[in-house]
């Protein structure tokens, strides 16, 4: 019988070659998990399973885990006025612990054998998926096939064609890490000590040339109505309003 | 809010940080809703909260910032210092004023029944309404009256030397 790897699955090149990897060179039987912190909208979720299926996962999970971002993480860093350094809001930081601890759990519900993650040997990710998963799964092997082969990008596109798996092989000029709270845009000005994104890298490019007033309505701390007064045309003022949940359901859909 | 601030290009900038491993690394974000949630709630604070509750949440909240960021959620120490945010939010209730522009945004004020600037106790640099000027003198003696005791002490104590 197969041991059961949980993996935590983005779609991407990393978890694309981990799915084969470890189902037809390991002999795992995989169950893949997708954990969607707001970056992620309901159509691109759909295409992500489908995609993990025909990689030939056993089974796929898909966790809507925006509520319980917010809950747990986002609404302490609002009462803190959380910024790294005085600058970065943790919009990457603050999403991989939450998909790490939905991931954990999955394991457990699972009775998984192991617990698999796409991260590289190079960033701060690996060390969050590890420690989480020492805690929360003691004893569940911990396998990172992306850190521990050492591939390069080439190696693993050469592969994945070898085992005719069809998806967009691309390189994005950019790295962007989408999500409720903060989108992540890292490339070749950011490698280096000095230098820009050029204005076209920005994932949400500028479009709005007028003014707007907007009132943040704030309750115990947490925001919980936002109004938009439109004062270029005050005798017909655009006026909505909406509540947290709509907004971060609003942001998982904003491309 | 993404959707209403996103197209103003606010909230575009590049950190430069520590990660876990040691190594510094740079990264470009850009987070037009946070940034403008985390300003206005902010303003909002500065206005309901005292001198020591914005101090000690800042102090705390850089510690619970970059020990989340290096994986350590689940540390205990992270529920304590929660409990500590969540109670500090009793009275940030109120609304926030905010425009905005291609690139930038002001704050142009809040609204609260919690505010504690209220000119029924003064107005900064323009009169005083509550207490008397009398009372500052009074005031000024003693907040000093250690501080000024120990710098007469030195010198006191210095004449001494041979």
């Amino acid at each position: 019988m197969a041991k059961k790897v949980v993996l935590g699955f983005s779609g991407g090149l990393d978890t694309s070659f981990c799915v084969k990897y470890l189902t037809e060179d390991l002999g795992y039987e995989v169950h893949s998990i997708i954990v969607n912190t707001g970056g992620f909208s309901a159509e691109e979720l759909q295409q992500i399973e489908a995609h993990a299926i025909k990689l030939g996962v056993k089974t796929h999970k898909t966790v809507n885990a925006v509520k319980s971002y917010y809950d747990s993480i986002i609404r302490f860093l609002i009462y803190g006025n959380v910024l790294k350094n005085n600058t970065y809001p943790l919009s990457v930081s603050a999403e991989r612990l939450s998909q790490a601890l939905h991931i954990a759990d999955h394991a457990k519900e699972l009775n998984a054998d192991a617990v698999a993650h796409g991260s590289t040997g190079a960033g701060n990710d690996q060390v969050r998926f590890d420690m989480i998963f020492h805690i929360m799964i003691p004893g569940v092997e911990i396998i990172t096939p992306i850190r521990d082969l050492k591939l390069s990008r080439e190696a693993e596109i050469e592969y994945l064609k070898n085992k005719q798996v069809e998806m967009n092989f691309e390189k994005a000029a950019y790295s962007i890490n989408k999500g409720l709270w903060g989108t992540s845009v890292g490339g070749r000005e950011t490698l280096s000590s000095k230098g820009v994104l050029p204005e076209s890298a920005w994932p949400t490019q500028v479009t709005k040339t007028d003014s707007e007033e907007v009132v943040l309505t704030f309750e115990k701390g947490e925001l919980k109505k936002l109004t938009d007064k439109n004062i270029r045309t005050p005798a017909k003022p655009s006026r909505y309003c909406r509540r947290l949940q709509d907004l971060m359901v609003l942001a998982a859909t904003f491309t | 809010m993404q959707e209403i601030a996103g197209p103003y290009g606010i909230g575009r900038d590049i950190h430069v940080g520590d990660t876990i491993i040691g190594i510094k690394g740079r990264v470009g974000f850009e987070a037009a809703a946070p940034m403008l949630i985390l300003k206005a709630h902010h303003a909002l604070e500065k206005h309901v909260l005292t001198k020591w509750q914005l101090n000690w949440k800042d102090q705390l909240a850089q510690f619970y910032g970059n020990w989340l960021h290096e994986g350590q959620i689940l540390d205990p120490v992270m529920r304590d210092i929660e409990s500590f945010l969540e109670s500090s939010q009793r009275n940030v209730t109120g609304d926030v004023f905010l425009q905005l522009m291609p690139y930038r945004y002001q704050v142009i004020g809040i609204e609260s029944e919690y505010d504690l600037m209220n000119s029924k106790f003064g107005k900064y640099g323009e009169m005083n309404t509550g207490f008397t000027g009398d009372d500052v003198r009074g005031f000024s003696r003693i907040f000093g009256n250690q501080t000024m005791m120990y710098h007469l002490v030195k010198t006191e104590a210095g004449k001494g030397e041979a």
